[in-house]
């Protein structure tokens, strides 16, 4: 089982490590998710757009869990695995997307939820 | 670069990642577990830059795997490749869990292997064995310092049941880097992979009858020899004592065994005028079976290790050639 950092023998009062920058780093990474949604959409972004994707998509994922939010960790696993597996797999871009698309909606609103807390 | 402040009697860190926010929960974590010496880097380029002017030297890396430019592998083989940090325990981070990325990693030089998020108690175990190791390390620095010699010189007096790595060969990996590496892989996965045991019978003779760096010279002319006979077969190879290697490949490796034994054998024979003139007999080797482990089995993935090392043993060999011939 994961464990939050907040159990890692902190004192009481003080900040979770590394809460504040992944709280920085949320807007400008939904505004980077969003260009490269529309850049795939347009059909201009190709393969590299999608690499794009699950190089944000995987930093979320090692960090997200510990800071309380397994969630939106677990829908950037879910996006990452299948960006790399359908690459792997040869898929077109589109078809990619097409799995991937409502699994970044899901973690774009686990991302707008931790900014309104 | 962040410099947390420096504790006592705990290892020098050096942690690379290129998310900051990852680089703060490390930081945090190795805090609770006492470790306060900490250097970060954001990259494979900054973190050479504090290898190279690192006073005092660092005791431990954990390096990410996936950084632009520069992978946390790259990183790991090019420290590797300084003396200074030949030993030195370097601890991999990554969310990745393909196999691919673990294979290339340990043969890279790793010791072990850690997953993204990070969870405490792994973190505690991980790197709770690379402090045992960088102990191991400093206790020979304080025998090399008292008996006058340097600490190669001093890694050159071993025991003869203590595993090491090998010298010079590029396939050998620590015997411990070994057991992690199927630890890591859990139960499922190792189910994809074979172990063979190779066995130096007169090794304890030659022990006895010369000194350390013979001995070890002696190991690393029977290693050249293993990886000779296994020509393009992908294994991971470890000294694990006492004589033994044992080698860790795909669970659907083909090389035969005898032809192998007998490969072994033969090239050794090149260096017969060198064993002669130091007086030595050449080393004898034997191969044991290949060890494949069950999907259904409920044992320690290391397990196959051990049953690799006991089915090159010679006596377990003889019986099976009687059972052989007698049947």
């Amino acid at each position: 089982m994961q464990r939050h950092i907040s159990d890692w023998e902190l004192p009481p009062d003080a900040p979770v490590p590394g809460l504040a920058r992944f709280r920085e780093l949320l807007v400008p990474r939904i505004l980077a998710f969003e260009s490269l949604r529309l850049a795939i959409e347009k059909g201009s972004g190709g393969a590299a757009a999608l690499r794009d994707v699950v190089e944000i998509s995987h930093k979320i994922a090692g960090v997200a869990a510990p800071l309380g939010y397994p969630g939106a960790g677990d829908h950037a696993t879910t996006i990452e695995t299948t960006i790399q597996r359908g690459l792997a797999a040869g898929e077109t871009v589109a078809g990619i997307w097409r799995s991937v698309s409502p699994m970044l909606e899901a973690l774009l609103d686990d991302m707008e939820c931790i900014l309104d807390e | 670069m962040r410099r947390a402040k420096l504790g006592q009697n705990t290892m020098r860190i050096l942690a690379v990642d290129d998310d900051p926010v990852f680089l703060e929960q490390i930081l945090a974590g190795l805090a609770a577990l006492g470790h306060h010496d900490v250097v970060t880097a954001q990259s494979a380029e900054q973190a050479l830059g504090w290898v190279e002017k690192a006073k005092p030297s660092f005791d431990c890396f954990l390096l990410d795997i996936k950084m632009p430019g520069t992978s946390g592998i790259e990183l790991c083989a090019r420290i590797r490749k300084l003396q200074l940090y030949r030993r030195t325990p370097v601890v991999m981070v990554t969310a990745m869990t393909e196999r691919v990325f673990i294979d290339g990693a340990f043969a890279a030089g790793a010791t072990d292997y850690i997953t993204k998020p990070l969870d405490r108690l792994e973190l505690k175990a991980r790197v709770g064995m690379a402090a045992r190791l960088h102990e191991e390390r400093e206790r020979l620095a304080t025998y090399a310092r008292e008996n006058g010699l340097s600490v190669g010189a001093a890694e050159k007096q071993v025991e003869f049941d203590a595993p090491f790595l090998i010298p010079g060969i590029n396939r050998a990996i620590e015997y411990m880097a070994l057991e992690n590496y199927l630890l890591t892989l859990g139960r499922k996965s190792a189910y994809s992979y074979a172990a063979l045991g190779i066995h130096v019978t007169n090794a304890a003779r030659i022990y006895t009858r010369t000194d350390a760096p013979t001995f070890v010279a002696m190991l690393s002319d029977v290693a050249l020899a293993i990886c000779d006979g296994l020509k393009t077969t992908q294994m991971l190879l470890a000294y694990a004592g006492e004589g033994n290697f044992v080698g860790l490949a795909s669970r659907s490796i083909s090389t035969d065994l005898n032809e192998l034994e007998q490969s072994i054998n033969f090239a050794l024979t090149d260096f017969k005028d060198i064993y002669d003139a130091d007086k030595l007999p050449l080393p004898d080797v034997r191969v044991g079976e290949l060890i494949r482990g069950s999907v259904f089995s409920l044992n320690r993935p290391t397990k196959i290790l051990d049953q690799a090392i006991r089915a090159a043993q010679p006596t377990k060999r003889t019986m099976s050639k009687i059972r052989l011939l007698a049947g």
